[in-house]
């Protein structure tokens, strides 16, 4: 600073010192020193009388009070009214990376493929989750259960005049599907209890939404014994991803050894009642041949396999998803039993999907909507009862040629049929017309 | 519909000085005439939110984003916020304005105006003060003294700027923004060759007078009542107690008027109510009273009070918008010869009050006025908001032709 700001200065402290007085004049001087100090720039904007939200469900307390209190509260528009670009926010658990790829990242890619703007938070991103509120026309809630944060976010959502659609791919709302499904049984009673208990808590906040939207017709049916909201199907597909890395895998070097391989995959825990369904068809079929083998993949409890098996079994960790396709395109077919119970009902065809990715055709059985994505003799095996899965891997085993065909019938069928385009099969037009119409 | 996106530092619900009563009353203007959809953005500062969040809140029609800037920012910040140029962006994507009006800029920055152009947005930017050519904003030096320069060399402001090569980058920055505006519009000639002559905008600029809220129907009726109820003048000041409103010298002025018979109110624009704590006038003629702020709801209820508005700046504003709603209710003002704020030319020029520390030619009216009383001075023809945003509507439509054409 130069003789003439040290002038000014100590003109203007003189003059504060004998109009407002010293302590006052030596008070202003410091701040103003401070300040400088700092590298501060000055600023017109004098900060909120506030402090910090006693909790995160409080994080808005007080800007709703001031809004309030200032007669600008509310919103007497809904955005979706005052502009023709839809921007979509999305929150929700995102910690299941397989829930965060099918019900997030795909949501995300379909609708910017459609011109919409999509963006996300996990709901306990709290002000991520809050920002992209503010600029949205609609709010997409994914696997949230009624918590006062996610009670807090809602009210913004509604005092910005957004339209809800509440999304789920598993009856996470259903005491009916977890008193009876079948996976429950290889996990601690507690956890099962806990399941039952939360239920009240997404059906809560799923009737809160003005719509549902989920995964396949068995949850629309199930869904709508809880719920008066409209259901709208928008079943899961296969992505970029899932086709870049599954051309990835089968471009890969394969194993050429002479064994026929079947696969099973388990992505969570409680899946070996899943397996127990064809577990006698399928060790038939495996020790009829010691060239057949079964590869196991993720997580499962070894102890439910048949001892008679060990010589003949693969058994792979749950690895990620590239991993996994690359293990799984080592495969001849997969099988993906499922117990029939309402939870599994409500099942979508993910692993359907993956194994056609990367040209591996699956036998399939008649609960949940795996059958859906199956073209029976063509794309893979639908067996009806459970004495027809033994068969069907015979007929997969006996015919090497025709069973190569059938995988890539199958990576065909999900490059044009099950690749996210806005057709019915895939998302309700309804759903479409809710967000663009 | 046309969609104007206004920026300005303050907008409602948090409403601060003169500039962001233009840009609220004459977005709303707009918004009435008809044909157009207005949204703001604005800042705040918010401890509990998250740094840069936005917040969207909504009065008498108008959505206004709020962006939640942390109170330490540097100087740099004060002119280009890269976080908030980020908000801005977004905004403009989402929102389609057709049009960005930016009046203040301060702590906003300029990238409200790089933000649209690269959008394609034009931009009108309406200049109120003079932080396009001063880091101090309104040309006043650290003693409180106006600074005096016309035109503004910035290697003059050696010894009043915090660095003189900060402040320089900033000159010339703001200099290269101003050029990115399609159209810029000042509140006066005085502001406008001022700022040109500085090398702000050249050729870019209009003069866009403001508009003030005119009085509603009852007002003569209250001022009539008042009078009627106590014959006393009744002087009123807007401001604080600082030098370069005025104080000192309407202070020495009232210190050698011999009458008592009139009333002083002296209106606290302050948000908090602070600005004349600890301040007594026992030592002067007359009934002092300290009046709460008034919004322009509350303008008729205010100036219904009064006879005689000082305004007594020592240094030259570029408008004045307490003088134009004064003169509009028939009320006396007496004021210093202060840059644009004399432009209504209602004042004779040997009337205005040179600016300086003389009490002497203050004293002078003052006693006139309570000599003669001014009640039966009439309401002076002055424009409104409506007529203001009648004018920038013509404005906008040229820019957009010129958008169209280009």
């Amino acid at each position: 600073m130069g003789p003439r700001s040290w002038q000014m200065l100590m003109r203007r402290f003189a003059r504060t010192a004998r109009q407002d007085g010293l302590a006052n004049a030596l008070g202003k001087a410091g701040r103003y020193l401070a300040r400088r100090m700092r590298g501060q720039g000055s600023s017109a904007l004098a900060r909120a009388p506030e402090g910090p939200p006693n909790t995160e469900a409080h994080y808005l307390s007080s800007v709703w009070q001031d809004l309030a209190q200032h007669n600008a509260f509310h919103i007497h528009a809904a955005p979706a009214t005052l502009q023709r670009r839809r921007q979509i926010a999305l929150i929700g658990d995102l910690n299941l990376p397989q829930c965060r790829k099918y019900r997030v990242e795909q949501l995300a890619h379909f609708w910017q493929g459609r011109g919409a703007e999509f963006t996300y938070a996990h709901y306990e991103d709290i002000p991520r989750a809050t920002s992209i509120l503010q600029q949205a026309t609609h709010l997409f809630e994914y696997r949230l259960k009624c918590t006062d944060v996610t009670q807090m976010l809602r009210y913004e959502a509604r005092r910005l005049r957004l339209p809800i659609l509440y999304d789920l791919d598993d009856p996470l709302f259903s005491v009916s599907a977890y008193g009876t499904y079948g996976n429950m049984n290889a996990v601690d009673p507690a956890l099962k209890s806990h399941f039952v208990n939360e239920a009240p808590k997404y059906l809560d906040m799923m009737n809160g939404a003005d719509a549902l939207s989920v995964s396949t017709p068995g949850m629309i049916v199930h869904a709508a014994l809880y719920s008066p909201r409209p259901v709208y199907l928008r079943r899961n597909f296969a992505d970029s991803q899932t086709l870049d890395q599954g051309a990835k895998a089968m471009n890969a070097e394969q194993i050429e050894d002479g064994r026929f391989r079947v696969a099973f995959a388990s992505g969570s825990q409680g899946h070996e009642a899943d397996l127990e369904e064809i577990i006698k068809e399928l060790s038939t079929f495996v020790l009829a041949d010691p060239k057949r083998r079964l590869m196991v993949m993720g997580h499962f409890d070894p102890k439910a396999l048949p001892g008679e098996l060990n010589g003949q079994i693969e058994r792979y960790k749950f690895s990620d998803y590239g991993q996994y396709l690359a293990t799984l395109a080592q495969a001849d077919c997969t099988v993906m039993p499922l117990g029939e119970d309402a939870f599994n009902g409500c099942k979508s065809a993910v692993r359907v999907l993956d194994a056609a990715a990367v040209g591996v055709p699956s036998v399939v059985g008649t609960v949940g909507d795996l059958a859906a994505v199956v073209r029976h003799g063509q794309t893979g095996l639908i067996a009806q009862k459970p004495s027809d899965w033994g068969g069907a891997l015979e007929v997969l085993a006996n015919d090497p040629s025709q069973t190569r065909q059938m995988g890539l019938a199958a990576r065909k069928d999900v490059e044009t049929r099950w690749s996210g385009h806005a057709e019915p099969h895939i998302i309700a037009p309804e759903l479409i017309r809710w967000v663009e119409g | 519909m046309r969609h104007v996106l206004a920026a300005n530092v303050f907008f409602a619900p948090h409403s601060y000085g003169g500039a962001t009563v233009v840009a609220e009353q004459v977005a709303r203007a707009l918004i009435r005439r008809g044909g157009f959809r207005v949204t703001a953005v604005s800042l705040c500062c918010r401890a509990g939110i998250a740094d840069y969040a936005v917040l969207k809140s909504e009065t008498e029609g108008i959505a206004n984003y709020q962006i939640n800037v942390p109170a330490w920012r540097s100087y740099g910040e004060a002119y280009d916020n890269p976080a908030i140029t980020a908000r801005i962006a977004e905004l403009i994507h989402s929102l389609s304005p057709d049009v960005v009006h930016a009046h203040c800029l301060q702590d906003l920055g300029t990238g409200v105006i790089t933000a649209a152009r690269d959008q394609n947005v034009p931009v009108i930017l309406s200049v109120h003060d003079f932080w396009w050519i001063c880091e101090r904003q309104f040309m006043i030096q650290m003693d409180q003294t106006y600074c005096g320069q016309d035109p503004v060399r910035i290697k003059e402001c050696k010894g009043c700027v915090q660095n003189f090569w900060a402040a320089k980058t900033r000159f010339e920055h703001l200099q290269s923004i101003g050029n990115q505006a399609q159209l810029v519009t000042y509140p006066s000639q005085f502001a406008k060759n001022l700022c040109e002559k500085s090398g702000f905008a050249s050729g870019r600029g209009v003069v866009w007078e403001n508009g003030v809220r005119l009085p509603e129907k009852g007002f003569l009726k209250a001022q009539r009542e008042r009078r009627e109820q106590d014959p006393r003048v009744v002087f009123g000041f807007v401001g604080g107690p600082s030098q370069i409103k005025g104080w000192p010298v309407i202070r020495a002025a009232f210190a050698g008027v011999s009458r008592a018979d009139f009333r002083v109110l002296l209106v606290d624009g302050s948000v908090d109510g602070s600005w004349w704590q600890g301040h007594d006038f026992f030592d002067l003629p007359g009934e002092w009273e300290v009046h709460s702020r008034y919004s322009q709801d509350d303008m008729d209820a205010f100036f219904a009070k009064i006879d005689v508005l000082f305004f007594m700046s020592q240094w030259k504003e570029t408008f004045g918008l307490v003088i134009r709603a004064a003169l509009a209710r028939g009320i006396q003002v007496i004021q210093t010869d202060s840059g644009g704020s004399t432009e209504h030319g209602l004042i004779a020029q040997d009337q205005l009050i040179p600016i300086g520390p003389d009490p002497a030619p203050l004293r002078h009216q003052i006693s006139q006025a309570i000599e003669a009383h001014p009640a039966q001075q009439a309401p002076q023809k002055i424009a409104d908001f409506a007529s203001q945003a009648a004018e920038l509507e013509r404005l906008m439509s040229q820019v957009l032709l010129e958008q169209e054409t280009t």
